[in-house]
């Protein structure tokens, strides 16, 4: 199936997060071997010039490494893992402070709310 | 030059009416995706059979590799119309020898395995086969080629949703990341994650050509979203 | 060579409607030739209605056959010709990596093959037809009797005389691809139309045939007045007008051919 993409963002942003989100999530771990830019286009159902844009921007960051002899694998280091994930639930909690505070919760009402519904 | 089709002050005009296309100007490079989008009756279709060497132009020139359209562009290039072109009496498989015979650039296995994908038997005879199956073939025919420039004619128009996303995916697949592909339709949600670029046709003009990344991050919106207010009635 | 897979082609998607037209013309003069060459249906159909219904049926039919033959050959590849290159099919034909020439050459080479083909078989059904017929009636072979008649050693033709024959020839090859290139740019021309292609190829066709027959009478008026009033034409002067002939002939194949192209190449109207 074809990846859902918003409508208001490039398309090239969202298949990094998609991406992100995958390696973090553990569907792809540390060290494996991703898929062909092509492959993984169509997969997406999405350019392949946009996918190669996209693993260009996380290259850039480190997070997936190109060798010569095997293609495009995830990172080994998995403290740089532990970090994006860090940051991608510290995004999470951003927004959802954001959205309870609308609602008019204090940040002690959220800890106190948060305990009880579990 | 890495241009692949160049329109140069293009002017079609009919027997009768205005002018289909009126000088145009435009430049296709290779290795993108483009969708040439614009309402009905805006050119889309006048363009491309001139690419394709269909029509001739009243007035200017378009040109293929650097050449006038002619058997040499016709061998480079893959077009699949609107229209359905088979011919009743024949099998898929005379089909598929048919193009093997005229293109250099045919992939009978590919056509084969695709066909097998989508479950349609080659020793059908076209006729017995439905509108949607009919234009499946087509677009496997059209896509088993290694063109230089893939032109589609509202691909994915006729053809249920399941089969709609085995088709893209074959598209993006199998097409040579040095071939242009040129799709033109009015569906252009369904087709948007794929183009690099967006050309809008109106009144036989180029109005806009762009990236659709460009759009989504200056406008805001998804090119349908754009396109539906810069066309709206 | 793309003329020569495009031949291949057309004659592969052709040739079993012709060839079934021209077998049923075999076939029923092979009964004919059954039927006919005894004597005895004369006197049969005499006593018996139902014998005679039977042979008048026959002739019908025979005649019918011929008739649908000869239809057949000209109008089917003509047919043929208008949906392959000027209907939906066009837009595979003209995208193909050939020109337009190769596209008209092969069409027109496998209908002329068969107008040939058909052309004999008509011609030698109605021979052997109408000599079982006299066989029948008269107890005469004329194959035989012909051959007792001339004989060839008696025959004297000149040089010229032999030229005369080879001219004929060409005229008659001339003739032959004259109704196709005669069709084939009605056929372009009617495709000019926006709505009505079949209908306007039609009426151009027909009218195409009336400015002929104008052509022709014209023609043989000023041969009426012309070559019958001399007494005994020479032979030089009958050889002087077999060439005019020919050459009107195949100059206005080359015309005819030369329009079509340029409309084919250059004012394609596919919808």
């Amino acid at each position: 199936m074809a990846w859902n993409l918003e409508n208001d963002r490039p398309i090239y942003a969202q298949i990094v997060e998609r991406i992100q989100l995958q390696i973090v999530s553990g569907m792809y771990k540390a060290g494996d071997k991703l898929p062909s830019v092509r492959e993984l286009a169509a997969i997406a159902g999405v350019n392949p010039n946009t996918m190669q844009k996209a693993f260009g921007e996380l290259e850039r960051s480190g997070l997936i490494i190109t060798q010569r002899t095997s293609g495009r694998i995830v990172t080994e280091n998995e403290e740089m893992i532990d970090e994006i994930k860090r940051q991608l639930a510290q995004e999470q909690i951003e927004k959802f402070m954001e959205k309870m505070s609308e609602l008019g919760f204090g940040k002690k009402e959220i800890i106190d709310f948060l305990e009880k519904s579990n | 030059m890495s241009s692949l089709v160049e329109c140069r002050n293009v002017t079609k005009c009919y027997v009768n009416g205005r002018p289909a296309v009126y000088n145009l100007n435009l430049t296709l490079e290779k290795g993108h995706i483009i969708g040439l989008l614009g309402p009905n009756g805006s050119g889309k279709t006048t363009l491309i059979k001139m690419i394709n060497g269909l029509l001739r132009p009243t007035n200017g020139e378009v040109l293929v590799n650097g050449i006038l359209p002619g058997p040499e562009t016709k061998a480079r290039i893959s077009y699949l119309p609107e229209r359905t072109y088979l011919e009743a009496q024949r099998t898929v498989k005379d089909i598929v020898e048919f193009f093997g015979d005229f293109y250099e650039d045919f992939r009978k296995d590919r056509a084969y395995a695709m066909l097998e994908a989508l479950h349609i038997e080659s020793d059908a005879r076209l006729k017995n086969l439905s509108k949607g199956t009919k234009e499946k073939v087509q677009l496997i025919l059209v896509m088993s080629r290694d063109a230089e420039l893939y032109i589609l004619d509202e691909p994915i128009a006729g053809v249920d949703p399941a089969a709609r996303d085995y088709i893209l995916r074959t598209i993006i697949a199998n097409f040579n990341p040095a071939a242009t592909l040129l799709i033109c339709t009015h569906l252009i949600s369904d087709i948007e994650s794929i183009l690099d670029e967006v050309v809008f046709i109106r009144d036989g003009q180029i109005t806009l050509k762009t990236t659709v990344e460009n759009i989504r991050e200056q406008q805001g919106k998804s090119v349908d979203q754009y396109f539906r207010e810069v066309f709206a009635c | 060579m793309h003329v020569k897979k495009l031949f291949v082609h057309e004659w592969k998607d052709s040739w079993k409607l012709v060839t079934l037209f021209n077998v049923i013309v075999l076939v029923f003069t092979l009964i004919g030739i059954v039927a006919l060459s005894n004597g005895n249906w004369v006197d049969a159909m005499e006593k018996n209605a139902w014998y005679a219904t039977i042979y008048v049926s026959y002739f019908m039919l025979y005649y019918f056959a011929i008739l649908a033959l000869g239809v057949a050959t000209t109008f089917y590849f003509l047919i043929r010709f208008y949906k392959n290159l000027y209907t939906d099919q066009g837009y595979l034909m003209h995208t193909l990596p050939v020109t337009s020439h190769q596209l008209i050459l092969s069409k027109a080479f496998v209908m002329y093959i068969w107008q040939v083909i058909s052309g004999c078989v008509m011609l030698v059904s109605i021979l052997l037809l109408v000599n079982s017929l006299v066989l029948g009636i008269e107890n005469v072979n004329i194959f035989k009797a012909l051959l007792e008649e001339i004989d060839l050693a008696d025959l004297d033709i000149s040089f010229l005389g032999v030229l005369d024959i080879i001219v004929v020839i060409l005229i008659a090859i001339g003739g032959q691809i004259f109704s196709i290139m005669f069709g084939y740019l009605a056929i372009s021309l009617g495709q000019l139309s926006k709505n009505h292609k079949l209908i306007s190829s039609i009426g151009i066709y027909m009218g195409m045939q009336i400015v002929l027959q104008m052509v022709f009478s014209f023609f043989q008026i000023g041969f009426n007045l012309t070559v019958v009033n001399v007494d005994r034409p020479s032979e030089g002067l009958v050889f002087a007008i077999l060439c005019l002939i020919a050459i009107v002939v195949f100059a206005a194949d080359a015309g005819m051919y030369a329009g079509s192209n340029y409309i084919m190449k250059n004012k394609l109207n596919l919808e």
